[in-house]
């Protein structure tokens, strides 16, 4: 019996701490550190929000083309019945659970990219991640070991705040590693806390200030040590500083992030790039109807409160929100009621700032690559040079190639 | 008399819980013998198994924890050594992982094999690590055959575990595929919610999926029999490969990796020729490299050079307490934070070593032990640094830390001044010497 090939789903703290029984640490109410002023001009320059959707989202049911039969002559049974899809036009459609995304995309707040992916593709998690987030046909190791996002941090105008990319996720993701440092992680204001022992905050704080300072005689591991006691002080301050996420979010992981998400955008102007793997498994091997259905149903349901958070905060119009995912899969399905690695997808770009409607050449779903897979007829370098177009970077700078999608933005 | 800086940079180096009275009892004795015995005499390393549920699908998570839980514990033990260091670094570079393996019984039987040629032969390693079912989940080859090879495994046994980037080509990854497929695991239960035996979960091949015949592999003529051993010819090709000046070869690629993780980042080549020359004509034995790494003279001027990462981090915090491993006992949402869960690596690349350990989530993640440290410091070390008259230095010495800078020391005495009482002291020098920017370095 073949066993489905499972997939990393980061497992929140949340989820983590239910499973557990381990007592909340490091969520203990801890004390504020000093003072320290995020009162700045949180309006005005241009936000990125991407989303990344590990494990490789099946874009043939989520983008529908349910007006070609042949759609229906390849995927049957997985196929989304022409009932069900929430309809744009007369061939193409949304999946099911796209409800608040098919109501924005009437508004004209969604880009629908069609046929994303390589054209030497590999059907490997790690390699594809690593070529996306590196931004480079071949991977990190060959762009310094750093992320397009990272590299795109130099030529942003930026504040004088130490951060400026954040990942929602324990640790900072490969996408966002670059010269310029200046990424963090957090997945929300309580990893801020610090339980100090009674009565020691200020005594450890100026200790730690203290440590933090620079010194001439450093080596250059030590100076980047201290570097990083320095940077804590400045995250610690701004989480423990961030007021609850609005209401009007429902009670999923996807939620929770995106609540923090905004309340980081709203804070000031340091952070401009959100980094948030999505903690759902998208690697539908198996069960791919029922896993799909709830996977775009959390994220459907957590992007609308969102965006309505950023209209009220007054940062839509500055946001860009953007999907990614390292390849989508197979038209043929598998034996288990899924279907395995596959090419190109669709993805997405959401915001005001966008001239919405179906971008991208679709696939042919008969004539395939020698692999049986879809064949792409744009790459995600032109996707993420569209994001770099959005905030201002020439992608040239950033990217080794790759092309805006034409009017995909309003400016 | 060994300098006990020495001492302990050697032994935070080698292990993972270097306590003060390790590093005290090796200084009576001379440097060469406190090398010999630390590297030369290492032990292999002995991995227990707590009990595991075994219910299939269902209980994976709880033996996940089950086993970690076990393993850190196991690793905060003073008499413990090189052999554990090794078989830690191993599985951070010939990685599986619990999400995509999901059976802990199969990575305890990784992490056996790990262990048994922790210090052993990487030949006889990489021979084993090919057919052990969690690898051959982890990186396809269950799926692999002949009409249809799959890739994975053969590219990352090549660009991660063995080569390098840049020192095969495509064609190579194919012709490697071809020479690894046929195998397949067997034993799964056949419903969630059973219970079941992990032993069961056996590697078998099938000789209908394999390939027979010639293969061209990095430049070499292989002539594959379609047996079970043929894979065997592929790992041996790789260690085959003749160095030339500016090629990597395996040699090269293992000391190079050795060398980053317990000297420093930036091995002169002319000393990666040297260690690689040991490795090769060892016939690829790792102690014999290990005995010379660490006499290099670039070993005893690395104080300092690298970052510690998350596994290394708490444990130390622990010895250097001189408390027990239960007084933290969120240390696994320590590790989870900062992106350091055991057996469960980010990806194949595992766990780099570079400056993100030194980073702002991490240092808050640390000021949290270190703060739980506090109240847990033992008695005897809180006895000691209240009779001091340097406990500042004391302090220092108990977290490893030898040669700190003058700027450490002089806020962690203007510190200690704000406590008047001697115990309340001693616990707050401990705690800021965990948290100095020299702790975070080893």
């Amino acid at each position: 019996m073949r066993k489905p090939d499972k997939l990393p789903h980061a497992i929140t703290r949340r989820t983590f701490l239910k499973i557990g029984g381990m007592s909340a640490t490091l969520m203990v109410a801890g004390r504020r550190l000093m003072p320290f002023s995020v009162r700045a001009d949180a309006s005005g320059v241009r936000r990125l929000v991407v989303i990344e959707m590990n494990g490789g989202n099946d874009g043939l049911n989520t983008v529908i083309p349910y007006g070609d039969s042949s759609y229906y002559d390849v995927r049957r049974p997985l196929a989304i019945p022409p009932a069900q899809v929430l309809k744009i036009d007369n061939m193409w459609g949304l999946h099911n659970s796209l409800q608040n995304l098919s109501k924005r995309y009437t508004q004209g707040h969604v880009a629908i990219v069609r046929g994303v992916g390589y054209t030497d593709p590999d059907l490997s998690h790690f390699r594809m991640s690593d070529l996306w987030r590196a931004g480079n046909p071949d991977g990190a190791a060959a762009a310094g070991n750093t992320g397009w996002v990272g590299r795109m941090l130099q030529y942003l105008t930026l504040s004088a705040s130490p951060m400026a990319a954040m990942s929602l996720y324990p640790t900072v993701g490969p996408m966002l590693v670059g010269p310029l440092g200046k990424a963090v992680s957090a997945q929300s204001s309580s990893d801020g806390n610090l339980n100090y022992p009674d009565g020691l905050a200020g005594t450890i704080q100026a200790a730690i200030s203290g440590f933090a300072q620079p010194n001439g005689a450093d080596s250059p591991e030590l100076a980047a040590a201290r570097q990083g006691m320095s940077d804590s002080v400045v995250l610690s301050s701004f989480l423990t500083q961030l007021p609850n996420p609005s209401a009007g979010y429902p009670k999923s992981n996807t939620a929770n992030l995106l609540g923090f998400a905004a309340t980081v955008l709203a804070a000031n102007d340091w952070i401009r790039i959100i980094h948030l793997p999505l903690p759902l498994d998208h690697d539908t091997h198996a069960d791919q109807l029922a896993r799909q259905q709830t996977n775009l149903a959390e994220l459907d349901g957590a992007l609308e409160p969102f965006v309505k958070d950023l209209q009220q905060k007054n940062l839509l119009d500055q946001t860009l929100i953007m999907t990614v995912s390292e390849f989508g899969r197979r038209v043929q399905l598998n034996g288990s009621g899924g279907t395995d690695h596959g090419t190109a997808s669709s993805h997405f770009f959401i915001g005001s700032s966008v001239n919405g409607g179906l971008y991208g050449d679709p696939p042919s779903l008969t004539k395939l690559d020698p692999d049986g897979n879809l064949v792409n007829s744009s790459s995600f370098l032109d996707l993420e040079a569209t994001a770099c177009a959005w905030m201002g970077v020439d992608p040239n700078n950033v990217l080794p190639s790759g092309t805006p999608y034409a009017g995909l933005l309003t400016a | 008399m060994a300098n006990p800086a020495d001492v302990a940079l050697i032994l935070s180096r080698t292990s993972f819980f270097p306590t003060q009275a390790r590093v005290q009892e090796l200084s009576a004795m001379d440097w060469n013998q406190v090398v010999a015995m630390v590297v030369d005499q290492a032990a292999r390393p002995q991995v227990g198994v707590p009990p595991l549920k075994n219910i299939y699908l269902s209980s994976e998570f709880d033996d996940y924890i089950a086993f970690t839980n076990f393993e850190i514990q196991r690793l905060a033990d003073p008499s413990l050594g090189l052999g554990d260091r090794m078989l830690w670094f191993w599985h951070g570079l010939l990685t599986s992982s619990w999400d995509k393996v999901f059976e802990t019984g199969l990575l305890v039987r990784q992490h056996q094999l790990l262990a048994k040629y922790a210090l052993g032969n990487f030949r006889h390693l990489m021979y084993q690590l090919t057919v052990d079912a969690a690898m051959v989940f982890y990186l396809d080859l269950a799926f692999s055959r002949a009409t249809a090879p799959n890739e994975n495994y053969a590219r990352e046994v090549m660009e991660l575990f063995m080569l390098g980037r840049g020192n095969y080509t495509q064609d190579d990854v194919k012709a490697a595929a071809l020479g690894f497929a046929g195998f397949t695991i067997s034993g799964y239960p056949q419903t969630g919610g059973a219970t079941y035996n992990p032993d069961n979960l056996q590697v078998q091949f099938d000789g209908s999926g394999a390939y027979a015949g010639p293969l061209n592999y990095l430049g070499q003529s292989l002539q594959m029999d379609g047996g079970r051993t043929q894979y065997q010819k592929i790992i041996d090709a790789i260690l085959n490969l003749s160095p030339s000046p500016g090629v990597y070869t395996c040699a090269e690629y293992i000391v190079t990796r050795l060398f980053r993780y317990f000297v420093h980042s930036d091995p002169d080549p002319a000393t990666i020729t040297s260690l690689a020359t040991t490795f090769r004509n060892s016939n690829y034995e790792i102690l014999p490299v290990l005995s010379a790494l660490f006499r290099l003279p670039d070993f005893l001027t690395s104080r300092g050079a690298r970052a510690r990462q998350p596994m290394e981090t708490i444990l130390l915090i622990v010895a250097g307490f001189g408390a027990r491993l239960s007084n933290f006992d969120f240390f696994w949402s320590y590790l989870f934070v900062t992106g350091q869960q055991p057996f469960n690596p980010p990806n194949v690349a595992g766990w780099p070593l570079d400056d993100r350990w030194l980073s702002a989530s991490q240092v808050l993640a640390r000021a949290n032990m270190a703060s739980t440290g506090y109240n847990g410091a033992g008695k005897k070390l809180i006895k000691q640094l209240r009779k001091s008259k340097d406990p500042v230095t004391l302090a220092l010495n108990a977290m490893s830390i030898y040669n700190a800078s003058d700027a450490t020391i002089a806020v962690m005495t203007q510190a200690a001044a704000t406590q008047s009482d001697p115990q309340a002291r001693g616990r707050l020098l401990l705690t800021l010497a965990a948290l100095s920017p020299e702790f975070a370095l080893s």
